[in-house]
């Protein structure tokens, strides 16, 4: 009895953050993706200072030796350490990948509550200049901007911030013009509320949830985009270390030193597929479909 | 002895859900005569609903149901699904609370109708078709020539419920369930849906159990009454036993919460507390938090037996009120 | 529920129209859901307000205080015009006039705890400090019937019952002289209806309210009304006192409306008729009564010319030629 006291009062303050975490345990894709996505953040963040080698320190002497004791994933053309390099190049997308997404967000937020909430010709507008991004496929874009603007860690977080606003403000308009026809907010105005108190304390908080999957999902995007923009040539600057840009190296060796390519490869795989598996349990987990009775 | 036509014997049904097992239905006992309307009255999370949706074993995500549902001789339980597909619609007709959902809208009235005939019956389509308007011309549509062309979102909530009782009549069954048929609707209307069930009752001699919260139209329509709180039914007997002579605390609790229609009072009767969680409900009699004949030692401990206090009129409580 | 002299609202002639499409290819219609709705509130008494769908009741109370923007006509609060004052001037007056929801389960913004939620009106009428903050919050949720361990707890943690009186917690902390109960009632079981009911009471009685208590549950309304108006088609088509509106009924409508309620009185069966007639649509034009098509009693010019309010009691109207000759035209309604 006293133990199940104490759990409603802690479910108390907490319950749609345990409620959720206890539906994510439960989609073992889920439980993986997290897993790869913490896995991901801490490498990215701690990585760099525990790994064996210098990712740009070139040792002719060395290049080209397979997977062994000393070099985990062998080393590369130059005999940089593979292993140090996947390491280093998870940070890199990590930093580029998380602040484009959130700029993506920010934007995407603003422009669709305002275009939600508001309505009428500002909403139209808006809409009518999120078209314009969303005709051209991502990758496209992508690689026009960076084309423009020219390589370099700055300029990929813009055109990756570029092609993925739109979907968010989209997301964002849908809810706010759903959540807004709900009675608390008719309550809001009852009290006296002023317009922007009621989006951002009445709208915006109930409107995050599909918000919160999407941005997981597009972390995901922006990995790939930015390996895949390396591995075209238009990725960051070289010597840097970067996932695709590596395999963009590792492409004429591909038969005699595979393990060039396959160490990035599989962190990309892994990564991109991690957030996907945990997007989606998220995705289950703040959206519980009603079972049958 | 009046035929039964239905009989639920000590009906227990369990739901798995993400939060625990749900006790729904603990002990459920409740019967239907030839050609009488039973009416099923109870709050939220009393069971009502879930009662009706086990008879026609439409429920999924159960994880325990024991009982008996006996249905012209045979265990609606113990059936094979193929054989309980000949009864739905058949012999066992539902009506549901909202007619916008249960009406698919894509189809038309006729289309429906033709429909649920030709699957439970032998018939071509222009017998089915005209068994439709025969219907139709039963629950008092006008002009059900012209009905039966129609969409669903072209006619009104009244229509669309008369449409629903039109198909559940289409095969002659011989119990119709009604789940809150009328609370969807306005006052006006429900008089004449409620006017509609009670014709069929007398002209064509159908049972119906209608389950709803609202006491005033189990008064006008019902001949006996079964009351339910939390999965068991507490008292049950006939219209008059049921609002003249109530016996179980829950019941007379009910009956003067209704503000009274002739006399002025100044505060309702209020049985204090709310619903028990059907996860962890109270033990023993899962009244006994909100009863003021409570006695410690029993009523928390002991769930009530069934017991009679004439051949009709039947309650659970282990110290009810006296009779007057 | 003595009734005073002082109109604490009144409408005149209040107009509320909406243009909407029947369906998705036809042209869009106007619709009027408050018609030219003339009525005064005094203080202290609560009037209640029946009719079935589409008579306008609900958007006549969401109008009255605004949330609903009024297309003609005037709306008078203790006497000041507040029709078209812009939402700032409106602020001042909102912590006089407030209103509780039918849904509890919509009502409440999910996300704020109750400590959150009636902390917001404190903030916005300028109620207190912010040092008297937290006990004027916490008398008012006990003279809801609720306490302090439900403060730091979100909406979904409670009943509907329970909700509800959060959501009257929240249009009382003002101290409002006004308050339009919009189906207060009508999501919840019986006994916690009960609940709820004598809450208001009793709280009408402390704090001399004014209500304004819409529901389409009659037996509700004749209990804790000291005057009912009945609506129809966007009309009030019949108001006065209480016992002389339910027992009397003497529009045609009223008469239909009261009997059709089933009551929880097996002594005292009711008839069930067979007919069809319905509400009409919001869409359909008349020239002259409304209710002219479903009504026993028509006469010719009941289809060409629109009834005025005609007085058959003490404080009470009914809209029907029917008492042309008995009553003037004006007065309370019109």
């Amino acid at each position: 009895m006293a133990s199940k006291e104490k759990k409603e009062k802690n479910l108390g303050r907490y319950s749609t953050f345990s409620v959720v975490l206890r539906r994510i345990r439960k989609n073992k894709g889920g439980v993986i993706g997290l897993f790869i996505v913490l896995f991901y953040i801490i490498v990215s963040i701690f990585g760099p200072m525990l790994s064996p080698y210098d990712p740009n320190e070139s040792n002719f002497d060395e290049s080209l030796i397979p997977p062994s004791k000393q070099h985990w994933f062998g080393t590369d053309l130059h005999g940089r350490d593979v292993l140090s390099r996947v390491i280093v190049g998870a940070r890199t997308s990590f930093t580029i990948s998380i602040s484009a997404v959130a700029i993506a967000v920010f934007i995407g937020i603003l422009l669709g509550s305002i275009s939600g909430y508001v309505g009428g010709w500002i909403d139209e507008l808006i809409m009518r200049f999120l078209d314009i991004f969303m005709a051209f496929p991502e990758i496209l874009l992508a690689i026009a901007i960076v084309a423009i603007l020219g390589p370099g860690k700055i300029n990929i977080v813009i055109a990756i911030a570029v092609f993925s606003f739109p979907s968010f403000a989209r997301i964002t308009r849908a809810t706010v013009m759903s959540v807004k026809n709900n009675e608390y907010v008719e309550a809001a105005k009852a009290i006296g509320e002023s317009s922007w108190s009621i989006l951002t304390r009445y709208i915006l908080p109930n409107a995050l949830s599909p918000v919160i999957v999407q941005a997981t999902l597009r972390m995901g995007t922006a990995i790939l985009t930015i390996s895949s923009l390396g591995f075209l040539g238009l990725g960051v600057k070289a010597p840097e270390a970067e996932w695709g840009t590596d395999l963009a190296l590792a492409r004429s060796y591909l038969e005699f030193a595979p393990w060039l390519s396959i160490f990035p490869g599989i962190a990309i795989v892994f990564v991109v597929l991690g957030f996907n598996f945990f997007g989606d349990a998220l995705n289950d987990a703040l959206n519980p479909r009603l079972k049958d009775r | 002895m009046k035929l039964r036509v239905l009989e639920i014997k000590n009906l227990k049904v369990y739901f798995k859900t993400e939060e625990g097992i749900v006790k729904a239905l603990e002990n459920v006992n409740l019967h239907v005569d030839k050609g009488e309307i039973l009416g099923v009255v109870g709050e939220t999370g009393c069971g009502k609903s879930v009662t009706a949706l086990t008879v026609l074993r439409l429920l999924s995500n159960t994880s325990e149901i024991s009982g008996e549902i006996l249905f012209e001789e045979k265990n609606l339980l113990e059936l094979p699904e193929s054989e309980m597909l000949k009864i739905r619609g058949k012999e066992i007709a539902m009506i549901f609370q909202e007619p916008m959902t249960s009406l698919n809208p894509v189809f038309t009235v006729g289309q429906q109708l033709t429909d649920v005939i030709m699957q439970h019956t032998k018939v071509s389509k222009e017998e089915a078709l005209k068994r439709a308007i025969e219907v139709l011309r039963l629950v008092k549509l006008p002009d059900p020539d012209y009905i039966v062309n129609k969409y669903p979102h072209e006619l009104s909530g009244g229509m669309r419920q008369r449409v629903m009782i039109a198909m559940a009549i289409s095969c002659n069954p011989k119990l119709i369930i009604a789940d809150e048929p009328t609370t969807a609707l306005d006052v006006t209307i429900q008089a004449q849906i409620l006017g509609i069930l009670k014709n069929l009752k007398e002209e064509l001699g159908i049972s119906i159990i209608i389950i709803t919260h609202n006491l005033g139209v189990v008064a006008q329509l019902c001949d006996r009454v079964a009351v339910m709180y939390s999965g068991y039914v507490i008292e049950s007997g006939t219209v008059s036993e049921i609002f003249q002579q109530a016996i179980h605390p829950y019941t007379r609790g009910l009956l003067k919460a209704i503000p009274p229609v002739d006399e002025k009072v100044d505060k309702l009767k209020v049985i204090p507390g709310i619903v028990p969680n059907l996860i962890s409900p109270p033990s023993g009699c899962r009244f006994h938090p909100r009863c003021e004949r409570f006695i410690d030692g029993r009523c928390n401990i002991y769930p009530p037996e069934i017991q009679y206090l004439s051949e009709t009129h039947s309650f659970m409580c282990h110290n009810p009120y006296e009779l007057l | 529920m003595k009734k005073s002299e002082k109109v604490i609202l009144k409408t005149e002639e209040l107009l509320k129209s909406f243009k909407v499409k029947k369906n998705f290819f036809s042209e869009p219609q106007w619709i009027y859901p408050v018609d030219k709705v003339s009525l005064e509130i005094f203080e202290g008494e609560t009037l209640g307000i029946v009719g079935e769908s589409g008579c306008g009741k609900t958007t006549l109370g969401r109008t009255i205080l605004r949330l609903l923007e009024p297309n003609g006509g005037k709306i008078y609060f203790n006497g000041e015009d507040i029709t078209n004052l812009t939402h700032k001037e409106m602020r001042n007056y909102r912590k006089h006039m407030q209103i509780v929801f039918q849904d509890p389960y919509s009502s409440l913004n999910p996300r704020m705890t109750i400590y959150d939620i009636l902390k917001r009106p404190i903030k916005i009428f300028k109620l207190c400090d912010k040092t008297q903050e937290p006990d004027l919050i916490l008398e008012t949720l006990r003279n809801v019937g609720l306490d302090k361990q439900h403060l730091i707890r979100y909406p979904h943690e409670f009943s509907g019952g329970q909700r509800q009186r959060i959501a009257v917690a929240r249009a009382i902390i003002s101290k409002p002289k006004f308050i339009v109960l919009d189906e207060p009632t009508s999501a919840l079981d019986v006994s916690v209806q009960a609940q709820i009911i004598n809450l208001l009471t009793e709280l009408r009685e402390k704090h001399n309210l004014t209500y304004m208590f819409i529901s389409h549950d009659i037996s509700v309304v004749k209990h804790i009304s000291d005057r009912i108006a009945v609506m129809y088609l966007g009309n009030i088509v019949e108001i006065g006192p209480t016992d002389s509106v339910f027992y009397n009924r003497y529009h045609p409508y009223t008469k239909i409306l009261i009997s059709s309620v089933p009551l929880p009185d097996v002594k005292k069966k009711a008839e069930f008729k067979l007919d069809t007639s319905e509400v009409p649509s919001l869409f359909t034009k008349f020239n002259g009564c409304k209710f002219v098509d479903r009504c026993p009693y028509k006469m010719d010019k009941c289809s060409d010319e629109k009834p005025a309010m005609y007085k058959v009691a003490q404080d009470h109207y009914v809209r029907c030629f029917l008492y042309e000759k008995d009553g003037k035209g004006g007065g309370e309604g019109k």
